[in-house]
């Protein structure tokens, strides 16, 4: 856990002093991911910093895992705390291996220890063992960015300080090492404090985003609620007028779908199923094969004037053309809402069985539901 | 890679003992073998003694001034350095002389200070040439000063170290012949000598052993440098 009290940092050059830090204060739990977020200039690094000594603060405390971090000395502190820095900085004279050896030989760890760990630290990175004998300067950006992160991890630290890790990364290739973080963080759970100048990177990583502006944090909350419920209108326009687009990529599938939607059998009678639509103003339902795997789509409008024993609703039903998988984010639902022009759309597990529906309407309900919570007062909504 | 350097070092080895050993054998300049045997240890101890002490101490004080209690006065002191490289060798042995007489003892401290300056330049220039954000990596990941002086700073500063290393023994062998003339022996005997005494083979067995010490030194101290920088270091094409 990691908490700030009341942190100040005014830099004074010459006759001039700059607030970089003001007041701040926040609690970052453990395990969690929290990322400072805010434009160019705005303190995230100079906060960042104070936490492992490498800036000492104006006033103000800070505790790591329960102790105030000015009772620890630097090098204890720094070794238990991981750190990547904005510009990388691995070491050009070392080996990979050195880099993301060097702390574990710091610890006096046995030779074999160590060769196991790069090799593991390697695997949790994504790269080829071979890398080991490479020198940094022989590595992409992309490549020295989670050789950087390897190295931060090396020791085990259970707190991790990360100043735009993945900032040297080409788009295509930051979204996959952020997925890949994400996955390794599920199985690490460190507590996190990244800093971040992108809101998408932000609102895809973080468990808690800290907004800043002028050394002054704006809005300390879930991702959700800071797109939902901007505290301010700084926090508002940093977010965007898209922000409840990007609340859909806050949600996958199954957090939204209709668990229950009424499903027929392809031998099931198509009369069944045009009472059951009937009698729950339903306008379509779903068919499904033997295995609960879906087939197709009973339309009530092609069937409301069939009559008794006209047979089954494989004779009637529309073929399926798309099926949506559970851990789609509603993002890319949507946008293929939109494409097909559809309203709903089956979902089905990772054997494609049918596991529920997704409709506009229900991911509608779900956007506004934290609407009706919204506090009073604020009007520029 | 490695293995090439070591095959043309040695070919190179033996190319020098071969075109001595024609000089020494097959020439009227094998009339000097003896002095030049005799005089040449005397000349490489005066090398060797001043350049190493150079080499010790010029680092010591390279590393010394980067540090940041004389992050002030570095530069004005680099300065002053900077000037005093422009003074003639010839004119620090004499003044090396006029402290401490003549032989071997300001023989060796005249060599010394002409050849400390290049190397605390290069130890001073290379070490903050590191860039900041690599020291900033250092003291984040829990390096102490030393570890970060020995472990990063010195290894990513050795080739700008070096180049200053082999400079100031590029001065420090020229000089040598010179120290004769305050009494420090070596093969400036020779050299002076002939021209004297107008014997150009006695001449010449001085100015050509001269010019190979300088010429196997340099190359010798390059073959340590590739062993001993980083190839991460290393700038292209090297
Ligand atoms: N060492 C320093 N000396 C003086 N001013 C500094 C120093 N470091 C940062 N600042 C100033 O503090 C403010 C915050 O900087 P920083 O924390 O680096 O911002 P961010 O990481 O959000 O871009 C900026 O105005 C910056 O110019
Ligand atoms: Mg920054």
């Amino acid at each position: 856990m990691i908490e700030l009290k009341n942190l100040c940092k005014i830099f004074k050059t010459g006759n001039k002093s700059i607030v970089a830090a003001e007041n701040i204060s926040m609690r970052v739990k453990e395990g969690e991911i929290c990322v400072l977020l805010g434009p160019s200039g705005c303190g995230k690094t100079t906060t960042l910093k104070m936490i492992n000594k490498i800036i000492e603060p104006t006033s103000g405390e800070i505790f790591v895992n329960g102790k105030n971090v000015t009772n620890v000395d630097n090098i204890v502190l720094r070794r238990k705390i991981g750190y990547v820095i904005q510009q990388i900085g691995l070491f050009p004279n070392l080996t990979v291996k050195g880099n993301i050896s060097i702390v574990p030989k710091m610890l006096h760890w046995d030779k074999e220890r160590i060769d196991r760990r790069a090799e593991e630290l390697m695997e949790m990175i994504s790269l080829d063992k071979s890398y080991l004998s490479m020198y940094p300067k022989e590595l992409s950006g992309g490549q020295q960015q989670r050789i950087g992160v390897a190295r931060a991890l090396a020791a085990n630290p259970p707190v991790m300080l990360m100043d735009e890790p993945f900032g040297a990364i080409d788009p295509i290739n930051r979204e996959i090492i952020q997925d890949e973080f994400l996955r390794l963080q599920k199985k690490i759970k460190k507590t996190i404090i990244m800093v971040s100048h992108d809101i998408t990177e932000a609102i895809k990583m973080a468990d808690k985003i800290a907004i800043f502006k002028e050394g002054v944090l704006q809005q300390f909350d879930t991702p959700d609620n800071i797109l939902a419920h901007p505290g301010n209108s700084f926090v508002e326009n940093f977010v965007g007028k898209d922000r409840t687009l990007k609340r859909l990529n806050l949600y996958s599938v199954v957090d939204v779908m209709n668990k229950t939607p009424f499903i027929f059998n392809d031998n099931d009678n198509v009369c069944d199923a045009i009472k059951i639509m009937h009698e729950n103003s339903l306008a379509s339902v779903f068919i499904v094969d033997k295995d609960k795997k879906p087939v197709g789509r009973l339309v009530l409008k092609d069937v409301k004037n069939l009559k008794k024993n006209d047979g089954k609703c494989i004779n009637y039903m529309i073929e399926l053309k798309s099926m949506i998988k559970i851990e789609e984010n509603l993002r890319n639902i949507s946008s293929q809402m939109y494409l097909h022009s559809k309203s709903s759309f089956v979902c089905v597990d990772n054997d494609d069985k049918i596991v529920g529906e997704i409709s506009q309407d229900g991911i509608s309900n779900f956007l506004n539901a934290t609407y009706k919570k919204e506090p009073k007062g604020y009007e520029n909504v | 890679m490695k293995m090439s350097k070591y095959v043309s070092f040695f070919s190179f080895i033996f190319g020098i003992t071969a075109f001595m050993y024609i000089l020494m054998f097959h020439t009227a300049i094998g009339k000097y073998r003896g002095d030049v045997v005799y005089l040449g240890k005397e000349h490489l101890v005066l090398v060797a003694i001043s350049s190493l002490l150079a080499i010790v101490f010029g680092v010591f004080i390279g590393a010394l001034l980067s540090r940041k209690i004389f992050e002030k006065h570095a530069e004005n002191i680099m300065q002053i350095f900077n000037i005093s490289v422009t003074v003639p060798t010839l004119a620090i042995l004499a003044l090396s002389m006029s402290f401490l007489g003549i032989g071997f003892l300001p023989s060796i401290v005249g060599l010394f200070i002409a050849t400390l300056l290049p190397i605390i330049k290069n130890t001073f220039v290379g070490l903050k040439s590191v860039q900041p954000y690599i020291l900033e990596a250092a003291r984040g990941i829990g390096m102490s000063p030393m570890q970060i002086l020995f472990k990063i700073e010195i290894p990513n500063a050795l080739y700008v170290i070096f180049s200053g290393i082999r400079t100031a023994l590029a001065i420090n062998v020229g000089t040598t012949p010179l120290v004769f003339l305050i009494g420090g022996g070596g093969l400036g005997d020779l050299i002076f000598s002939g021209i004297d005494m107008d014997i150009m083979p006695m001449l010449l067995a001085g100015a050509i052993t001269t010019g190979i010490l300088a010429i196997v030194i340099d190359k010798t101290v390059y073959i340590i440098s590739t062993l001993v920088i980083s190839r991460g270091v290393m700038p292209e094409n090297n």
